[in-house]
């Protein structure tokens, strides 16, 4: 091993442990505001959760007891603190609809989402693909024109109003779907398009930014001299340079994708974690909604730090302090 | 190139077809045969366990558990699973069961299976504790019978054993065989209702016909109950046929349901409940009796009702629904009066049309909560209407109306609240004791009114229903004439959005949203002379 190789790997591992550090801090800070909800939230969480396991009028002693087992009489920071090692073993408390554990009722969704999620990222990857090289390929041309423009729409409208949309024209007007699609799986793809339409429309655009800097790149000029047809100019050349951002975005956007789902499967009666928390959000079921915001947020920080992580293994441009 | 571009158009085309490919056509809707395909309700509120002491009320409410008593369309009470209930003397009933009745699993319902039910409840059931007075002891004193005894008159025991969250009556023994795993209840048929149990989920529950109900064999196959939190959702369901009826529809979507084919809006019996105003009598103005009156007369309870809520809740004519037997209709509008008492009380008009007293605008808060999504414009059109009698109101939305009364650092003048003049069981001292006697632990204003209190306490231990009649009638000219700090704004009905086949559904009125004899398009109300 060289000396320059031995600088470069010293330089990789810094970078990983930064941005470890980082992602570490950002999920201290978020913790602290999220656990800030439940103080700030109106009403007794002692009477709450009391009254979630059926005790609808608890006595003094019952209320104290719940708070004394529930941390409330100390300093805030105290609090913080007991909270944040409760939640760090995995009791993110009780709901206080019905008094089960947050997090067992969060896992129990957990498989909802996710299958509703990933076929929405995997439908989101292709469509802004698919898009981004369409107009690439006719750059300025009517294809591109329609598609800019259908995106320009797509990006400005939000998910709940394309799930109505959908639903009122496309599964009541056209028979196609159902409303209650309740978790049947034959019935993932009409709310997971939902859950794309905004995202593809957003990354479509990006991407294509991207590849028109990368098609008029010089490297693309030299290939296209060397007589590359624009096939091959496209999915060799031009798509891995723009991939490498374009996989920053996605990163970033897989966390969006956990958060903005609730109200689609609250829309599309999806039983998922996003409908149990759009419930919890009317119910102010606190612990249930900070349980969600921590494993969203957590989600986020997660995957945008191992999209870092990634970018500065494959690009040298990254680890030698440049931008993307 | 050209094959390219032919490349990418027929990649997209074939993912915009294979998104509409495994989609299927909606379903049928029910078919007019003899036997009646199961009824689908879709509803907002997601039955949490089969725990009968918690949850056990929503399933009387969809034919599977049932009660003692029933309260019925026209304000009585009467025997259900009881054949009947006599007050011996003023501390002593006798509960007599009828003959014959099963769990749906065919376990007799006898006089220890349903005094089994009674010491579990009270052992385990808030809504019992607290609806039973202490020293009450229940006893079998002959085979079908049970006696209660109290220490205190207690002519509320009827209405209780109505009251859905009390006592329905479960198989004890299969409850207790499960333990803490309520799911496992599923399929052990342990009520006694027209439909039973096959399974419970955080999507739907799903109710099988008894085939050996004891009152007759119900008509339907079964029922569907789906929870779905999005009222859109709840509405397309039913307009796209996955759905026959669904519960709890917003008020906003009657004007389009109404512009819609296929879908209707129909009305449940007028409920007991309705919004009710708290006015603060422990701070300025409402501290002022004459201002109380003013603030009460100067709103227009006609128009909330009928043009501000496009008749979908009923008039506040009284304290209590105009349907109740000793319902009196005193609550009237009458501006000119209004503005003469605050003339008389020393408030003042002022240029901006606000009045004044002592340098003290006529200014009041008023707190209303976003679970109720109707107290927006009905809080706004009061806000107009007492304003044409000079007082200014500020609307200030909480996040929970209970928790802000509760609260000793909340200013407010008025809190608005949905709760009813009556119990669910139907009993109107239940509801007086809880929010208008100067000791109920729903006065949040603290408020007192000694010949209110005598009024309640006596009405609390009088059986003789001509005197409990004379009693609420004197307590609603107090309270609506004399001191209205509670009143009511309108009266809450049920309503729901129903296809083409149920638009004669006409559920009962405790909220029994099916029983045996519900059939698509019209069919009879099972009536107590009938079993």
């Amino acid at each position: 091993m060289n000396s320059n190789q031995h600088y470069e790997r010293v330089e990789i591992v810094k970078i990983i442990f930064q941005r470890l550090l980082q992602m570490f801090l950002t999920l201290l800070g978020a913790s602290l505001i999220i656990w800030a909800l439940l103080p700030l939230a109106p009403g007794d969480p002692a009477m709450r959760i009391l009254q979630s396991l059926g005790v609808t009028e608890p006595t003094q002693h019952e209320v104290e007891t719940k708070r004394e087992e529930l941390g409330l009489n100390q300093p805030y920071h105290m609090q913080y603190i007991q909270w944040l090692g409760r939640l760090v073993q995995g009791d993110f408390s009780e709901s206080y609809q019905n008094g089960k554990p947050v997090l067992e009722e969060l896992g129990r969704r957990l498989p909802d989402t996710f299958r509703l999620a990933s076929l929405s990222l995997v439908l989101t990857i292709f469509f802004s693909i698919s898009l981004a090289l369409i107009c690439t390929a006719f750059h300025n041309q009517w294809p591109d024109h329609l598609i800019l423009f259908l995106t320009q729409i797509g990006a400005s409208t939000p998910s709940f109003l394309i799930g109505v949309l959908t639903l009122q024209f496309v599964v009541v007007k056209l028979g196609v779907g159902k409303v209650l699609s309740q978790g049947d799986v034959k019935m993932i793809l009409l709310p997971a398009l939902c859950l794309s339409v905004n995202r593809s429309s957003n990354w479509s655009q990006l991407l294509r930014a991207g590849l028109l800097e990368a098609v008029n790149a010089k490297y693309s000029l030299v290939a296209t001299a060397r007589g590359a047809r624009k096939l091959r100019l496209l999915f060799k050349y031009a798509l891995p340079n723009a991939m490498l951002p374009f996989l920053t975005v996605i990163g970033l956007g897989i966390g969006g994708i956990i958060g903005g789902s609730a109200i689609i499967e609250a829309i599309f009666t999806w039983p998922g974690i996003g409908s149990f928390v759009f419930k919890a959000i009317t119910a102010r079921d606190y612990p249930v909604v900070q349980g969600f915001v921590i494993i969203a947020g957590a989600s986020y920080v997660l995957a945008s730090t191992l999209v870092d992580i990634t970018s500065t293994l494959l690009d040298p441009r990254i680890r030698e302090g440049g931008q993307l | 190139m050209k094959p390219f571009k032919s490349f990418l158009i027929l990649a997209c085309l074939m993912v915009l077809l294979a998104a509409c490919a495994p989609m299927a056509t909606s379903e049928t809707v029910l078919q007019q045969t003899e036997e009646y395909e199961p009824l689908r309700f879709v509803t907002s509120f997601t039955i949490k366990s089969l725990d009968p002491v918690s949850q056990g009320f929503w399933l009387a409410e969809y034919g599977v558990a049932e009660l003692l008593m029933q309260y019925r369309d026209d304000g009585n009470h009467y025997p259900w699973l009881l054949n009947s209930i006599e007050n011996v003397d003023d501390l002593t009933w006798v509960l007599t069961l009828r003959e014959g009745l099963t769990f749906q699993n065919g376990k007799p319902v006898d006089e220890e299976a349903v005094l089994a039910v009674i010491n579990r409840q009270m052992e385990l059931s808030s809504s019992a504790q607290s609806s039973i007075p202490e020293g009450t002891v229940f006893e079998i004193t002959a085979p079908l019978e049970i006696t209660v005894k109290t220490l205190e008159p207690y002519p509320r025991l009827i209405p209780t054993l109505a009251s859905e969250s009390v006592f329905p009556i479960y198989d004890v023994e299969a409850v207790e065989a499960v333990g803490e795993n309520f799911g496992e209840l599923a399929g052990t048929g342990f009520y006694t209702g027209p439909f039973s149990v096959v399974s419970l989920d955080d999507q739907a529950l799903i109710l099988e016909r008894n085939e050996n109900y004891w009152a007759g064999r119900p008509k339907l196959q079964g029922v569907e109950v789906r929870f779905v939190s999005d009222a859109q959702a709840r509405i397309l369901a039913v307009q796209n046929g996955e759905a026959d009826i669904c519960n709890y529809p917003p008020t906003e979507a009657k004007s389009v349901v109404d512009a819609t084919d296929g879908v209707n809006f129909v009305y449940g019996w007028p409920s007991s409940g309705g919004f009710r105003a708290i006015l603060n009598t422990q701070e300025s103005p409402f501290d002022d009796p004459a201002v109380r009156k003013a603030f009460n007369r100067a709103i227009d309870y006609a128009v909330l009702a009928n043009d501000v809520m496009d008749g979908v809740v009923k008039q506040a004519t009284g304290f209590f629904p105009e349907w109740v037997p000793f319902s009196i209709q005193n609550q009237v509008t009458d501006l000119e009066q209004a503005k003469q008492l605050l003339d008389e009380a020393g408030w003042v008009v002022g240029d901006d049309g606000i009045r004044e007293k002592d340098g003290e605008r006529l200014s009041i808060i008023m707190l209303i909560y976003p679970q109720q999504p109707d107290l927006v414009p009905i809080s706004e059109a009061i806000q107009a209407q007492v304003l044409e009698a000079g007082i200014e109101v500020e609307i200030q939305l909480v996040d929970s109306i209970f928790d802000a009364l509760t609260d000793e650092s909340t200013v407010w003048d008025v809190g608005v609240t949905s709760g009813g003049s009556l119990s669910f069981g139907g009993s109107p001292e239940q509801s007086l004791l809880t929010y208008d006697h100067s000791e109920a632990y729903r006065n949040w204003a603290g408020h007192t009114n000694p010949e209110l209190d005598a009024l309640i306490d006596e009405l609390a231990v009088t059986f003789d229903s001509e005197k409990r009649t004379e009693i609420l009638k004197e307590f609603q000219r107090v309270r609506v004439e004399e001191d209205p700090q509670q009143f009511f704004l309108t009266f809450h009905t049920t309503r729901f959005i129903v296809n083409d086949n149920y638009q004669d559904y006409h559920p009962g009125m405790a909220l029994y949203f099916v029983h045996y004899l519900t059939t698509p398009g019209e069919y009879e109300t099972p009536t107590f002379e009938d079993n």
